[in-house]
C-alpha cells in the first residue's frame, strides 16, 4: 500500500481521482463542512440548468401563461416559464403584457431588504424571442455558477491553510476544487484556485477589488 | 477576471457572500450575479474569497434606486 508522510494513502473522496491520507481526509472534511450547504445549492442550480437546456422554448406547448408580474417601473409581464428556482425567489420567462418583448425576470421575497428598496420583481435580460433570451440567460447563469464554485473553493482554502497547513494542503485543495469543478463541469475553478494559491504565497493578507 | 484599483475603504467591515446575501434577503447565487452585473462592488481576500464592504450593502438598500437592467 502507498504511504505519504507515514500514512496509508487509501481514502477516496467524490470527484477526485487520487487518494488521501487520514490527515488529508480530516482537512478535506473540515473544509467541506464549511461549504456544504452552499455546495448543495450549487448542485441544485446546475441540475436545473441541465434540464433547462433541453426545453424547446420556441415550441408552443412549452409556453403557457401561468401568472403575471409587475416590475417596479409599472411594466406588466405575463410569465410563461420558470427558468430557475432559487432558495429565495425565482427567475421567470416572461412576455410583455402589451408588447412582443421577452424578459427574464427575477422575483425576490417581498419582505427582503433588497425588494423593499428595488421592488420584488426585476428584469435581468430582455430579448425578441423566448429561445434567444433563454439561451442568453442560461449562459449568464452558468457563468455565475462557476463564479460561485470558485468562491466556495476559496472559502474552503481558508480553512485548509489556516487550520491544516501540515496536512498536505495542496493535495486537499486539489481534491476540493475538482469536486466543485465537477459540479459546474468546468476546469476554470481548478485553474482559478491555482492562481489564487500563487497570490496567497506572494501577497499576504490584502484585499483587492474585482470585476468578473 | 479583470482587477480594479484596490479598495480604499480602510478598516471598513467586509462581509462574506453568505453574510451579505442574508443581509439583503437574497441567496448567494443572486448576490454573485449582482457583482457580475456591477450592481455591487466586491473585493477578494488573500485566499481569494469574495468579500463585500458593508457600505455597498447600505448603498444598495438605502440610496440606489436606479433601474437595474
Amino acid at each position: 500500500m502507498l504511504t505519504r508522510n507515514g500514512e496509508p494513502v487509501e481514502h477516496v473522496v467524490p470527484g477526485y481521482a487520487g487518494h488521501l491520507t487520514r490527515s488529508e481526509l480530516n482537512a478535506y472534511n473540515a473544509a467541506f463542512k464549511t461549504i456544504h450547504s452552499e455546495f448543495s445549492e450549487l448542485e441544485k442550480i446546475q441540475e436545473q440548468l441541465d434540464k433547462l437546456v433541453k426545453i424547446r422554448w420556441d415550441h408552443p406547448a412549452n409556453l403557457r401563461q401561468f401568472t403575471s408580474v409587475e416590475t417596479q417601473d409599472g411594466g406588466g409581464w405575463d410569465a410563461y416559464g420558470i427558468l430557475l428556482k432559487l432558495s429565495k425567489g425565482d427567475v421567470l420567462l416572461c412576455r410583455q403584457a402589451d408588447g412582443d418583448q421577452w424578459a427574464a425576470i427575477q422575483r425576490f421575497p417581498a419582505d427582503s431588504p433588497y425588494a423593499q428598496a428595488h421592488g420584488s420583481a426585476e428584469i435581468l435580460l430582455t430579448g425578441n424571442t423566448a429561445r434567444d433570451l433563454t439561451n442568453e440567460y442560461m449562459a449568464q447563469a452558468q457563468h455565475t455558477l462557476r463564479f460561485m464554485a470558485s468562491n466556495l473553493v476559496a472559502q474552503a482554502q481558508t480553512v485548509v491553510w489556516d487550520q491544516y497547513s501540515q496536512a498536505n494542503p495542496d493535495r486537499v485543495m486539489r481534491a476540493l476544487s475538482e469536486r466543485c469543478a465537477h459540479v459546474v463541469k468546468n476546469t476554470e475553478v481548478v485553474q482559478e484556485v491555482e492562481s489564487v494559491k500563487e497570490s496567497v504565497n506572494q501577497a499576504p493578507r490584502q484585499s483587492r477589488s474585482i470585476r468578473v | 477576471m479583470e482587477e480594479q484599483e484596490p479598495f480604499k475603504g480602510g478598516k471598513e467591515s467586509q462581509l462574506s457572500v453568505q453574510e451579505a446575501a442574508r443581509a439583503l434577503g437574497v441567496d448567494s447565487f443572486t448576490l454573485l450575479g449582482f457583482i457580475q452585473r456591477d450592481r455591487l462592488t466586491a473585493t477578494r481576500s488573500a485566499s481569494g474569497e469574495i468579500m463585500i464592504p458593508e457600505s455597498e450593502l447600505a448603498r444598495l438598500t438605502n440610496s440606489e434606486r436606479s433601474a437595474p437592467c
